[in-house]
């Protein structure tokens, strides 16, 4: 009896004492969790995070993919509950989580640790900001090139454009191309522009025509005399025949005709990339856009956020420290999955792709205008009014200027309503 | 005795309802109780994130001039006019058909029911590769007999249609089971009476057959009217939000959905959902009134 006690009171203090190790243990090793929207991203992003554990072994990455068209509906629906990730994949909506209080103010972070914004895009750094306030760490910017199918030029007799080139340019190109295609009885055409996005195609545009997305007073620019000559540009390329219809790229996405050499050019997307990339194709070439009015042009940004109810903001802001850093940058650049935000490692970006050279994607950041979605109350409604009214537009239900001054009294009609 | 007997149907009555409790607490949590939250909610200006404010009747004012509603109540209709009776037909003439002792008829079966057991994000990418414009394989067969097939998806015009063709065709499997049940529950001796009475197919399937499937019809329209009012899975599937194909296939579920978790008015949605809830009641109930009407009933027409 008395042997037996012993042995329990023996075998139930070698359990405490190693509860109490590993208790110990658990409390030194802290788990993050890191949200993203990119499945050919999350390749790279997982590779970062290897480093990261290596140089901080107390602190676990554990990677969350939700695909992009799920994204925002589950990160909403996770950031009501106060469920999001520690660290998370953010673009051009930070000012209506900065204003949910979903995103954690980085402004003492940085002043800590010195964080120097001169090393990065300023179009990045501005849209990571709102009302004064750092919320974002920078990860990298959308930019704009024409990549040319060199084989196609070569077969229709068309002297391919350089750099340099202006929208005129494009329009003598597009004609001379489309007048060989149907001599030679095809069906192709001169050039592709995404149409269904708005960050992809056709605001851009606007920019390039001297319009923009809003006036200094908040309200709606969409309306001006720019943007509707911006989108004409783009009707009349349709009505001539030189680029697919809206219908079209609506049943095969316009990436998908240049790939398949239905299109001669694409006006490309650094989103869109990769795609070229990875397709089989040989003999093709990047430009810089062609210059209208401007040489601006808009351009998403990407950031990285921290969740302001995250339980280990230090251990979060160790990680985005991280994945700001020149090391993490040269790595995400080189790799070609986005155009990284700090300027140093752009030119490793460039230098990524092996079908093309994908220098005009990088010399063109300078004039790049950073996307913005108006109040924080409204994006989501000014984003779903653009997609809606210009499909109007584009199909030909409704005049330019109509469509454009509908939409942007729609979009000012938002506005006032949710003031 | 008595007592006794009550004692026990006592007993049995609280194991009948333990066995029950699982199912119960489900339907609780996610039907009633996310009910009750929905007719709240659209009372409220919930978005996604934030405090949700009491605007009393304002969704609904909202909905009711709101011009996108009617063009997809106008659509889902169209849903329910043109897929309630080809459904409805078709199956019934292949359930007829497949009511025979021919060998192999296992397989017909099976094949007709395959469309209903595969996974509908399938169905939907498979029949969005056949349908499209540059290179899919209807147009090339319809290019074939000369004829230039639209642009199935994104032409407003045809979008609708096309939705249709796929969700009959993974409607159908369900429809036809469920009449094969209902025709093996009709006794021979009828149709051996019919026969002695020199009465040919025809006049069999018209006047044996259908009356005597009129219950099963009846249970049938019901549920797959209510079933096509929610069409919302293989619209979302095969045309994306930015086609131009939405414009003309947006049912009421598709324009919640956009409403609810794309622009995330959670409270404007949720009025559009209790909406399309009075639609569907309503329609039942008077389906219901008229149930005595139209569905034969084998002991006089007043069972209960």
């Amino acid at each position: 009896m008395n042997r037996k006690r012993l042995t329990a009171m023996v075998l139930s203090g070698v359990l405490a004492a190693s509860m109490a190790v590993t208790g110990t243990a658990a409390e030194d090793q802290v788990t993050i969790t890191f949200s993203l929207w990119d499945e050919i991203q999350s390749v790279v992003y997982q590779q970062l995070i290897d480093n990261f554990e290596e140089q901080n072994p107390n602190i676990h990455v554990e990677m969350q993919l939700t695909p992009w068209d799920q994204y925002w509906t589950k990160f909403d629906a996770s950031a009501g509950a106060n469920q999001a990730a520690d660290v998370f994949f953010m673009n051009i909506w930070v000012p209506k989580y900065a204003e949910a209080g979903i995103l954690e103010p980085l402004d003492d972070y940085m002043e800590k640790s010195d964080f120097d914004f001169s090393l990065y895009a300023p179009s990045v750094v501005e849209s990571s900001t709102y009302n004064g306030v750092h919320y974002a760490v920078p990860k990298g910017t959308d930019s704009l090139a024409v990549i040319v199918n060199s084989a196609l030029f070569e077969k229709y007799g068309v002297t391919e454009p350089e750099n340099g080139w202006t929208w005129d340019d494009m329009l003598t190109v597009c004609g001379e191309l489309k007048t060989a295609i149907e001599a030679a009885g095809d069906s192709i055409y001169p050039m592709d522009f995404i149409l269904n996005s708005a960050n992809g195609a056709w605001e851009p545009v606007i920019y390039e025509f001297g319009g923009q997305a809003f006036n200094e007073d908040g309200t709606s620019a969409l309306a001006s005399d720019e943007a509707v000559a911006g989108i004409q540009a783009l009707v009349d390329m349709i009505d001539e025949g030189y680029i697919p219809d809206y219908q079209t790229i609506s049943d095969t996405a316009a990436e998908e005709l240049f790939i398949s050499g239905q299109t001669c050019m694409l006006y490309l997307p650094t989103f869109s990339a990769q795609k070229v990339e990875q397709a089989e194709m040989e003999n093709v070439k990047l430009i810089q856009i062609p210059a209208a009015k401007s040489q601006d042009f808009l351009a998403a940004t990407m950031h990285y956020g921290m969740n302001a109810a995250s339980e280990h903001k230090d251990e979060a802001w160790k990680f985005l420290e991280y994945l700001a850093s020149e090391e993490a940058n040269d790595i995400i650049g080189k790799s070609g999955i986005d155009l990284p935000a700090r300027l140093s490692s752009q030119e490793y970006y460039g230098e990524s792709f092996t079908k093309f050279n994908g220098q005009a994607f990088v010399d063109v950041i300078p004039s790049a205008k950073p996307a913005e979605m108006g109040p924080a109350y409204a994006s989501d409604e000014i984003n779903s009014i653009m997609n809606e009214q210009i499909i109007e537009i584009f199909n030909k239900n409704v005049e330019v200027k109509e469509g454009l001054e509908q939409m942007a009294a729609d979009i000012n009609a938002a506005i006032e309503a949710g003031k | 005795m008595r007592q006794y007997r009550s004692r026990r149907a006592k007993k049995e009555a609280m194991e009948a309802y333990l066995f029950l409790l699982p199912f119960l607490v489900g339907v609780s949590i996610f039907n009633v109780y996310a009910f009750v939250q929905n007719i709240i909610i659209s009372f409220t200006n919930k978005k996604s994130l934030g405090q949700a404010k009491f605007v009393g009747l304002s969704n609904y004012v909202k909905l009711l001039a709101d011009a996108k509603f009617y063009q997809a109540i106008q659509n889902t209709l169209l849903y329910v006019v043109i897929c309630v009776p080809a459904v409805i037909i078709l199956s019934l003439i292949i359930a007829v058909a497949l009511n025979q002792k021919i060998k192999g008829m296992g397989i017909y079966r099976t094949l007709i029911y395959l469309p209903v057991i595969t996974l509908p994000t399938a169905v939907g990418m498979l029949w969005k590769w056949l349908f499209n414009n540059q290179f899919g394989l209807i147009n090339e067969m319809l290019a074939g007999i000369g004829i230039t097939g639209p642009a199935w998806l994104s032409d407003p015009k045809w979008s609708l249609l096309a939705v249709c063709i796929v969700l009959i065709w993974s409607s159908i499997g369900t429809a036809v089971i469920i009449f094969l049940s209902g025709l093996q529950g009709i006794s021979t001796s009828y149709y051996e009476a019919a026969e002695i009475d020199g009465a040919n197919a025809w006049q069999k399937f018209r006047s044996i057959t259908f009356p005597l499937l009129s219950p099963t019809t009846f249970m049938l329209v019901v549920t797959e009217i209510i079933g096509f009012f929610q069409v919302f899975d293989l619209i979302f599937l095969m045309i994306s939000s930015t086609s131009s194909g939405m414009k003309g296939a947006r049912s009421i579920v598709m324009l919640f959905y956009e409403e609810a978790f794309t622009k995330f008015n959670k409270g404007y949605g949720a009025a559009m959902a209790n909406m399309l809830f009075l639609i569907i009641l309503v329609i039942t109930i008077v389906q219901m009134k008229l149930q005595k009407k139209w569905v034969y009933s084998e002991n006089g027409g007043d069972d209960k």
